[in-house]
């Protein structure tokens, strides 16, 4: 027996209702409620003529009598349709996987990991995902979409690194070595000639008949280039490093959930299941069992602080208490002299809350970022400092209905976030870009207008700092014709819409400056055989692609 | 696999697909720009062109109608700021008002009586819709996508198809609480 419904919950579920889109169990219990509600009969009554009225209207619309025409119109258009390249200095398609035999090369264990099929929360939002559209949308959805929204340099740690590190490779003598449709979902720096990123390759072309393997790239003497060989059957979304000798990465196994088919041409769905935690000390990735916190892994994200404290937000996809109710499922883990352990996330929230983001910088204090709505209010940010929970709702923030999808954090009187808002003025309803600033005792909505007409383009996924008060927003649009991609950036306190990206850019995965004239980020675009990441670097003012090789 | 197919370079997997689906994108299409017949027929060889250009993204991971959709969603916005660009069209002050919402405090919940119910009444506010409401109401009325389905078709979190779908609604009743109740009954 599923759980009596509210007024307010029948009333939600009504369009689906009259659509005959709810499950048995939603059907069952809304059927219950309006046996005994009047009223909500009565809303009931006002979809149903809704419904019929738009069943109407479709007889409205004149038949249909040009489609054979139509399709050979179409047809003869379809050879000069294909897709190209996008830009690269190299010329050519990324560059088949190097084997890096480097001492110390190579994660403590490598393993196949298949396990019962589950199947995971899917968190598309616009996210997902400029692109040629809405295949990147979908593509992004299994592989980045909502997960990897807001990679980031998480806590600015100021340039002191550029004046004792060796100094900046020039852009021209940057390469990378990718294999081919390699995603990059984190990057982290620990000079401006050392860093690691990580990410996952998809094999087997478009119908990834291999599941997917691991990813982990090295900078050093200006290239990136693989590390070891690959796990099977695994991802790697987040790595964060202390010091140069000392980080950790996240990631998940997968498993295929696919369903057989007598006819075996059932496409392959990799699905992401139990965490896999990497440290690296002493040289060497090794692998560590942290307890299991979620039954399944969807996203998890490290963030390290240099003291060696450190955060992971894991993101366990949604449970069902019950049929027809769902709870969102986020861990926070703390590591905390040299323990690993999780931190209750004690918000006043209900089930509907949704976690982005975390970033930290100093020890025993997290900031995590979401939106979600509470008994009396909505949640859009917390803070944890020693212990305990500040949380900051749309009123106290002062904007309305606010979606945070990404947090850095600069100083003790720095800290961003970013995301979009909603809200209604004399011309009507409207969702906005929003970029707000904590000083340590205020927030502050920071001017950032909309993208020309662009309107689409109204949520900042990642937000990372250049320097303390120069920081930079990327947007992720899901729109078809939004070459090149766009980035917000602040100066003098003034944010503007920069024309930045050196190729069609899905989106960023992640943004890290190693000083204040000098960044590296991850980007995702599309080629021919799938969407695969480009590595970019900022120098002088500008972004550019690394080259292949 | 059809888009397997596709991805392949079979036109005439592309053809199946194209047949299946035009009836109803047709549809879906005609609401959203306006019954410009010209626009709409661009609009499905966009679609389908897109189709054909990244049939090999797709990974099954949603339903194929519900990535078709979301493509068409994406086309159909286009040609609405295309549409609204041209300096003659009527549909500049649609494109402008297509953000636009009612203002939640004026109707209240549950505020409306039986003239609602009125179906003519309910088609002319219809039409009152805001381009962006209306597709929402049609994807899951006249497409049957559910909530989840539609808020990845449309790009936004299945909290913002809730407050679309609820707008819709009260700008319908706003509509018909400024329709004269004579003039309904009368046309009823």
């Amino acid at each position: 027996m599923t759980p009596d419904l509210t007024c307010a919950e029948c009333r939600e579920l009504l369009p689906w209702l009259l659509a005959e889109r709810l499950s048995p169990a939603e059907r069952s219990a809304a059927e219950r409620h309006l046996v005994d509600c009047a009223a909500c009969r009565r809303e009931a009554a006002l979809w149903s003529a809704l419904a019929t009225t738009l069943a109407d209207e479709e007889r409205r619309i004149p038949p249909d009598s040009g489609a054979n025409h139509a399709w050979l119109a179409l047809r003869d258009q379809l050879p000069q349709q294909w897709p190209t390249l996008p830009p690269s200095e190299s010329g050519a398609a990324y560059s088949m996987r190097t084997t890096n035999d480097a001492p110390g090369s190579g994660v403590a264990q490598r393993a196949t990991l298949r396990t019962a099929s589950r199947q995971p929360r899917h968190r598309l939002r616009r996210s997902a995902l400029a692109l040629p559209a809405a295949v990147v949308l979908i593509a992004l959805t299994v592989t980045l979409f909502g997960l990897f929204g807001a990679q980031l340099r998480h806590s600015y740690r100021p340039a002191a690194a550029a004046t004792s590190a060796p100094a900046a490779c020039a852009s021209s003598g940057l390469r990378a070595s990718l294999p081919p449709n390699a995603i990059i979902g984190d990057i982290s720096m620990t000079s401006p000639r050392d860093g690691w990123a990580v990410g996952w390759v998809q094999h087997g072309g478009q119908q990834q008949a291999v599941a997917p393997t691991t990813l982990l790239l090295r900078f050093q003497n200006c290239r990136w280039q693989p590390f070891g060989e690959g796990i099977a059957a695994a991802e790697l979304f987040s790595v964060s490093m202390n010091s140069a000798t000392d980080g950790w990465a996240v990631g998940a196994t997968v498993i295929d959930a696919s369903v057989s088919s007598p006819t075996g041409d059932a496409p392959h769905d990799w699905e992401r299941s139990k965490l896999l935690t990497f440290h690296y000390v002493d040289g060497q990735w090794q692998r560590v069992n942290l307890p299991t916190v979620a039954s399944i892994i969807i996203f998890a994200k490290v963030r390290m602080t240099a003291s060696g404290d450190g955060w992971m937000l894991i993101d366990g996809g949604k449970t069902h208490s019950s049929p027809d109710t769902v709870k969102f499922a986020y861990s926070l883990l703390h590591y905390q002299g040299g323990v690993w352990a999780p931190v209750p996330l004690t918000f006043d929230v209900s089930d509907s809350l949704e976690l982005w983001d975390v970033a930290a910088m100093t020890p025993d204090d997290c900031w995590v970022v979401g939106y979600g709505t509470t008994t009396s209010d909505t949640f859009a940010v917390a803070h944890y400092h020693q212990g305990t929970w500040t949380t900051w709702s749309d009123s106290q923030l002062g904007v309305t209905y606010p979606t945070l999808y990404a947090v850095t954090v600069t100083g003790p009187t720095g800290v961003w976030v970013a995301g979009s808002y909603h809200f209604h003025d004399a011309n009507g309803d409207h969702t906005a870009p929003l970029v707000m600033r904590y000083d340590g005792a205020t927030w502050t909505r920071e001017r950032v207008g909309d993208y020309g007409d662009q309107q689409s383009i109204h949520d900042l996924m990642t937000i990372a700092a250049q320097s303390p008060n120069e920081l930079w927003a990327f947007p992720q649009t899901g729109h078809l014709s939004i070459p090149p991609y766009h980035m917000a950036r602040e100066s003098d306190g003034k944010w503007t819409w920069i024309a930045a990206a050196p190729v069609n850019i899905i989106t960023i995965n992640a943004v890290v400056f190693v000083s204040e004239t000098e960044g590296f980020a991850a980007a995702v675009t599309q080629t021919p055989a799938g969407i695969a990441s480009v590595l970019l670097h900022y120098a002088n003012g500008a972004w550019s692609a690394i080259p292949t090789s | 696999m059809l888009l397997a197919q596709i991805a392949a370079g079979d036109e005439e997997a592309l053809r199946h697909l194209y047949l299946a689906y035009r009836p109803r994108l047709r549809r879906y299409l005609w609401h959203q720009l306006g019954g410009d017949t010209p626009c709409v027929e661009e609009a499905l060889q966009d679609i389908f062109l897109a189709v054909w250009k990244t049939a090999g993204g797709y990974r099954a991971e949603a339903r194929v109608s519900t990535w078709i959709y979301q493509i068409a969603h994406y086309v159909a916005l286009d040609a609405r700021r295309r549409l609204a660009r041209r300096p003659d069209s009527l549909w500049l002050a649609a494109a402008r008002e297509d953000d636009a919402a009612p203002d939640e405090s004026e109707m209240a919940d549950g505020a409306f009586d039986d003239t609602v119910l009125n179906r003519l009444a309910l088609g002319d506010a219809l039409d009152h819709l805001t381009p962006k409401h209306r597709e929402a109401l049609g994807l899951v009325f006249q497409h049957g996508f559910s909530l989840d389905e539609t808020a990845r078709i449309l790009d936004v979190p299945v909290g913002t198809v809730k407050s679309r779908i609820s707008y819709a609604r009260k700008a319908l009743l706003r509509t018909l609480a400024a329709t004269p109740v004579e003039e309904v009954r009368h046309d009823a």
